[in-house]
């Protein structure tokens, strides 16, 4: 598996984090050995929509290891509050850049 | 910064990058609840349907009872089908287009949901005609709800279905 991933946001739901039209690269090896922490950017799979990749914040880790993530604009935003927390699987990576024009 | 965006961007124009979105709802605000309640109208009139339909007799010939096998086979099949097309209907309402606010100002929709989905569920595994009554009911409740958070009132009109029964549909203006 390729370690670097690259993804074009769209919507505004990370805003003003990321803003529609930023790239953000992400790190796929990234939790392989570590565990998500509150705070990181990451790139999940929606849990009903399986093509769809969302870009969202680590709110907390369940003793699981399921993250709970919510974006940073939340009036704009479809997250966890919805559709619970996402099983650490989903995840694609870590943000470890984003790139605005 | 500015250099990575652009380097990205000519990438792009050779490799698009996959989108990541922020707001996910795909497609993006485009939500119904006349599916599930077509779908509630579906199973009632399967119900019907089956119910209409005769059952053979001791004299009946292996043709009549092929015919009312086959007939009765593709009823449940579709009730089955339809049952299961509401809830899902329903499901994606609930976890996709309802927010917190939205329960806040109408508090009775969880449990409006899980009747729903109750009701879809015993419409499935039964001939069950109020089970279906139950699933219309139920949807048209929760259309109710989304409609007035669209700031739309609603009206209810009889379906122009065979099976006629009271229906909620948006008052556009």
């Amino acid at each position: 598996m390729w370690p670097i991933a690259r993804f074009r946001v769209s919507d505004s739901s990370m805003v003003p984090t990321l803003n529609p039209g930023d790239y953000v690269l992400v790190n796929r090896w990234a939790y392989l050995l570590g565990r998500p922490s509150p705070g990181d950017i990451v790139v999940v799979r929606h849990p009903t929509h399986t093509n769809t990749v969302l870009v969202k914040r680590v709110a907390s880790v369940t003793e699981g290891g399921d993250v709970i993530v919510r974006g940073d604009n939340p009036d704009r935003s479809v997250d966890s509050r919805q559709f619970g927390p996402i099983p650490r699987g989903r995840i694609v990576g870590k943000a470890f850049t984003t790139a605005k024009p | 910064m500015s250099a990575l965006h652009r380097l990205l961007r000519a990438l792009d124009r050779v490799f698009p990058s996959r989108i990541a979105y922020a707001h996910c709802d795909i497609p993006c605000g485009i939500y119904d609840p006349h599916h599930a309640q077509m779908a509630a109208h579906t199973v009632i009139r399967m119900v019907d349907l089956i119910g209409q339909l005769e059952k053979p007799g001791p004299s009946s010939t292996p043709e009549q009872r092929q015919e009312y096998h086959n007939k009765l086979a593709r009823y449940l099949l579709v009730k089955e089908q339809h049952a299961e097309i509401a809830k899902h209907e329903v499901r994606v309402l609930w976890g996709d287009y309802f927010k917190p606010e939205h329960l806040q100002k109408f508090p009775e929709l969880h449990d409006l949901v899980w009747k729903a989905l109750k009701s879809g569920s015993k419409a499935r595994q039964e001939i069950n005609l109020q089970a279906a009554e139950d699933l219309l009911r139920t949807t048209n409740d929760i259309a109710t709800i989304f409609w007035r958070t669209k700031g739309l009132d609603v009206l209810k009109a009889k379906a122009p279905y065979p099976t006629e029964r009271e229906t909620v549909y948006p008052k556009f203006h």
